[in-house]
């Protein structure tokens, strides 16, 4: 009896220290986000319960609706292609001897340095006469308006960003490779396996863990993304980069309707957990 | 899996032996992972730029500099608050890395390899706190950290920002992977559990914990929001915050660029002390 | 179960919204008061030093007192002043536009006051002060005051062949195309949504007698003939080639943009930093400030910079004597000659003031503080996007300004 009581003491006693912090600091702050989004709390002594006029609000909101797409779309351009590279770079770091911890430094570098200089170097390079177009000019293209082409300026805030972050995913990948065992690999080459069915059958099935990881909160990243808009385009052209938290920090911090803002908080919320709970289905089945 | 786990010999994680049956496609790799690592760093060599030129004299993206100077870079270093404020960082960043690192794992262990009803569940419950957008989360927990009396403390600075989600769900993601073997054995040794944790769980994850670590010193080293709301007067601020104190409305970029330059030193320190350890890893003690 | 819930977000909610007022407690029997300034002197040696010097005479005049300076960052300032105010702690003082006071004053959270000013009321600028109000009560005590002016690029238009910079629309719309012919474009117009419309359409919409309100503030007035008219001049202008590709997405950050590269005539709404920046650029030479470009009149953007005082201040008659000391006219004079902006009042001088500031200061009687609303800030971002769209061609703008206002008159019906 004691033995088996003795997992789920240990388990609770080490989760412990972790879950009073939450419980104190996120747990109760995210019930008052939430409480707040039944209110019109607007930073005065005075609020009254508004029941679910600020989700009711949302339906009849054109710049919520948009920055709801743009949300979505943003999230479903930048994840795949952060996982890729982050994934492409790991890959090439794990197999490359010669100065790997050179390089390793290297492609980490972006994820270091501030949003300020990343908005003003790539907004130099999407310039009309900046570094892009004017080798497009060489070819006699372009110019093409990176950030003020309303269906272009997704695609290129998502390079942006990939470009500053994929150095954390592609370290985490990195040590995700770094645990599976050369043994493993070293057997299929034995067995005469080639690169692409080490990678299918080994390689990827290990690292699932740590992928799944990546994907997740890649997503979560995506969904939640302010800075890099905030300092490229501002939520601009026309609101074509315009998203969620955008809204959220406009409608709290400018205009002081913290309830409204609450209440695109918790959306983003359920949009964001919905979509964690899909990958988590499809990603995480082998280790559930 | 129906590889064999047997290790030849002379393997090691470093693929020493299976050095010279590699090297013909080492080549192309290397400098692939060069231009890739060049690429991504060139930014950098911009802003080096940037931050030694006279300030608001035209300079790079769009022409070269007449001329170079390190006066932004010492006007920066021997500005007033700098000592305090690097100390500040280093107090605030350090102690996190410390803390969240022993009880992120702890829990990651628990939820892991422990058995107790409600686990996955709380450990979903913990992760869903990060996709609650911190702009919506920064008014409940400032209250919150106000009605503890946290505001312009240490304490209230740091405490918040241990309750790290992301943390948990990699150190879980990672100790899931480790062979439920080891336990077993240590558990029939009559080892304790704080013991398996420290000797067992500690010592196979280091590569995963050196990564988090620079992750954890990052995060906090480049914080601006949450230490510039909590740490009010001038005593506590970090450098981040401190940095832009120094910016008038129209700053010259030099000195912008400078301060990024001096501010992303210590992190580029960290890694590369760091990152010796995201080498050893677990596949290197033959346990898997 | 609902029940539960709702009982607990109430709990949260209560823990969350209660706030509370300790500190600032009076260090033996001397009353502190604290202020939050911006580094609004460029020169961050300097900078200190001023306010160091602010601090040690006050309290050499005050032993009661014991004041302390914190210099903020601009950066974050929203975030930091609103959760200062929630938790009702930090600040007793914040420098603050008057963009601001609306909505802090409706909230109530900082407190009237007019006794700071009565005893020199005359003396202060009366657009300083009355920006400064809501409701005929003051909350700001200005204590400096800013002016915009249009900065050229002379040599670009000497090139063309100009040699008379022009001073209203209809002469940039003649020069346009002489310059164009040179493919530069004459006018820098700023439209990235992060650029306060104070700063880029507005004072085009002022100069032909338009406003952005309508009188009673209830509806919005920039879709009338005015505004327009406005809108179809910066569209005829980028039709001659007289503004740059990517205007619609420009931001107003002088350094390193097409104005300090020599790729552009010139900026509308400039600070006298700007000027200098772009002396530094392309040689001071080669610059020019004029007087506000004119449509039917002139009017320069231009706001005081303004001392509040926070509801929760601990010790309210304290903070207002430091207040009237900043204001004061040595204080206030002092403050203008490092700053490089103009003094709020006008007993307040400033001895010698460079050439370019000298220019600056003509555009001084034409300050307007732009249109004071609650929902100004809400307005703006109604109406860039819309601006942006006709911009870029997708609509004319009369279609583009009655979309905006649609937008805003729902904003504004719904407070």
């Amino acid at each position: 009896m004691r033995h088996r009581l003795r997992d789920p003491i240990t388990g609770l006693l080490f989760v412990l220290p972790m879950l009073v912090l939450f419980l104190i600091f996120r747990f109760v702050p995210a019930l008052g986000a939430a409480g707040m989004s039944l209110t019109n709390w607007n930073m005065g002594g005075d609020w009254s319960f508004v029941g679910g006029t600020n989700y009711a609000k949302l339906f009849d909101d054109p710049v919520f609706m948009g920055a709801l797409r743009v949300t979505v779309v943003y999230a479903a351009i930048y994840v795949p292609l952060t996982v890729l590279v982050s994934l492409g770079t790991a890959l090439l770091l794990n197999s490359v001897i010669f100065m790997k911890g050179l390089f390793r430094g290297m492609l980490f570098l972006p994820y270091v340095t501030s949003f300020v200089f990343a908005g003003v170097i790539w907004r130099w390079i999407y310039d009309f006469d900046g570094l892009i177009n004017g080798l497009l000019a060489q070819v006699d293209l372009g110019p093409v308006g990176f950030l003020n082409d309303t269906s272009l300026v997704l695609p290129s805030l998502a390079v942006v960003s990939v470009w500053k972050g994929f150095g954390y995913s592609m370290l985490i990948l990195f040590a995700g490779l770094k645990s599976i065992p050369a043994s493993y690999l070293e057997a299929a080459r034995v067995d005469g396996a080639n690169a692409w069915h080490r990678f299918r059958s080994i390689v990827l099935p290990l690292l699932r863990p740590a992928l799944f990881f990546v994907v997740v909160i890649e997503t979560i990243g995506a969904f939640q993304t302010f800075d890099t808009i905030y300092v490229m385009t501002g939520g601009g052209p026309s609101r074509a980069s315009y998203n969620l938290v955008n809204a959220l920090y406009d409608q709290g911090f400018k205009n002081f309707d913290f309830g409204y803002a609450a209440t695109l908080g918790i959306v983003l919320f359920f949009l964001v957990f919905i979509v964690s709970m899909i990958q988590r289905r499809l990603l995480d089945r082998s280790t559930s | 899996m129906t590889l064999t786990t047997s290790r030849p010999p002379a393997v090691t994680a470093r693929g020493t032996a299976t050095r010279p049956r590699r090297t013909g496609r080492q080549w192309p790799l290397t400098v692939l992972l060069a231009l890739v690592s060049i690429l991504t760093v060139s930014p950098f060599l911009v802003m080096l730029i940037l931050a030694l030129s006279p300030p608001r004299e035209l300079t790079v993206p769009h022409q070269w500099p007449d001329s170079l100077t390190f006066d932004n870079l010492i006007q920066t270093l021997t500005s007033a608050g700098f000592v305090g404020w690097t100390l500040n960082s280093l107090i605030y960043a350090g102690v996190s890395v410390v803390i969240i690192l022993l009880t992120a794992s702890m829990a990651g262990y628990a939820f892991a390899k422990k058995r107790f009803p409600g686990r996955d569940a709380l450990m979903w419950a913990l992760l869903a706190t990060v996709m609650v957008p911190f702009q919506a989360m920064l008014i409940p927990m400032f209250v919150m950290v106000s009605s503890l009396d946290g505001v312009d403390t240490f304490w209230g600075m740091i405490v918040p920002t241990l309750a790290n989600s992301q943390a948990v769900f990699l150190m879980r993601q990672f100790i899931k992977d480790l062979p439920d073997e080891l336990f077993e054995a240590a558990k029939v040794d009559g080892a304790s559990e704080w013991r398996i944790y420290w000797q067992i769980v500690v010592p196979l994850t280091k590569p995963i914990l050196a990564t988090l670590g620079i992750f954890v010193f990052l995060w906090h080293w480049n914080d601006f929001l949450w230490p510039l709301v909590v740490a009010q007067s001038d005593e506590l601020r970090t450098l981040t915050v401190g940095l832009t104190t120094l910016k008038g409305e129209e700053h010259p970029l030099s000195l912008v660029m400078a301060s990024a330059v001096i501010s992303v030193v210590p992190c580029l320190l960290v890694f590369f002390l760091l990152q010796r350890y995201l080498v050893n890893s677990i596949a290197m003690t033959g346990l898997k | 179960m609902r029940k539960v819930t709702k009982a607990g977000l109430a709990a949260a909610l209560g823990v969350v919204l209660a706030g509370c007022g300790s500190g600032g407690a009076d260090s033996g029997g001397k009353s502190t008061v604290t202020l939050w300034m911006y580094p609004v002197i460029d020169d961050q040696a300097k900078n200190k030093a001023f306010w160091d010097k602010v601090e040690k005479d006050f309290e050499a005049k005050n032993a009661t007192i014991d004041v302390k300076i914190d210099m903020q960052p601009w950066e974050g300032r929203q975030e930091k002043v609103s959760t200062a105010l929630v938790a009702k702690k930090g600040f007793d003082l914040v420098v603050l536009g008057p963009d601001q006071i609306p909505q802090y004053a409706k909230q109530g959270t900082i407190a009237p006051v007019d006794d700071v000013v009565a005893a020199a009321k005359s003396s202060y600028l009366p657009n300083a002060l009355s920006s400064l109000s809501m409701d005929g009560k003051l909350y700001g005590v200005p204590i400096y005051q800013t002016i915009t002016a249009p900065i050229f690029n002379k040599k670009v238009f000497a090139d063309a062949g100009i040699t008379k910079m022009p001073t209203t629309w209809e002469e940039v719309k003649a020069d346009a195309p002489k310059l164009a012919a040179k493919k530069i474009p004459i006018f820098m117009y700023t439209g990235a949504p992060e650029v306060s419309l104070n700063l880029s359409f507005y004072p085009i919409l002022w100069s032909y007698g338009g406003t952005v309100f309508a009188p009673d503030g209830k509806t919005v007035a920039f879709n009338g003939s005015e505004g327009v008219q406005s809108l179809q001049l910066l569209l005829d202008l980028q039709k001659l080639g007289g503004l740059p590709a990517n205007a619609a997405t420009l931001t107003n950050v002088v350094e390193g943009s097409p104005l300090t590269q020599g790729k552009v005539g010139f900026y509308h709404a400039a600070a006298n930093v700007s000027a200098m920046q772009l002396g530094t650029a392309i040689g001071a030479e080669n610059v020019a400030v004029g007087l506000p470009i004119e449509g039917t009149k002139r009017v320069a953007f231009g706001i005081p910079g303004g001392l509040l005082l926070a509801k929760h201040a601990k010790n309210p008659e304290a903070a207002k004597k430091f207040m009237e000391y900043i204001a004061s006219p040595e204080v206030a004079s002092g403050l203008a000659q490092e700053s490089g902006y103009f003094p709020a009042r006008t007993d307040a001088k400033v001895s010698d003031s460079s050439p370019t500031l000298a220019e600056f200061q003509k555009s001084l009687e034409f300050a307007f503080p732009g249109d004071a609303h609650l929902k100004a800030r809400q307005v703006m971002a109604a109406l860039s996007p819309q601006i942006q769209a006709a911009l870029q061609g997708k609509k004319d703008a009369k279609t583009a300004l009655d979309d905006a206002a649609k937008e805003a008159n729902t904003l504004l019906a719904g407070s």
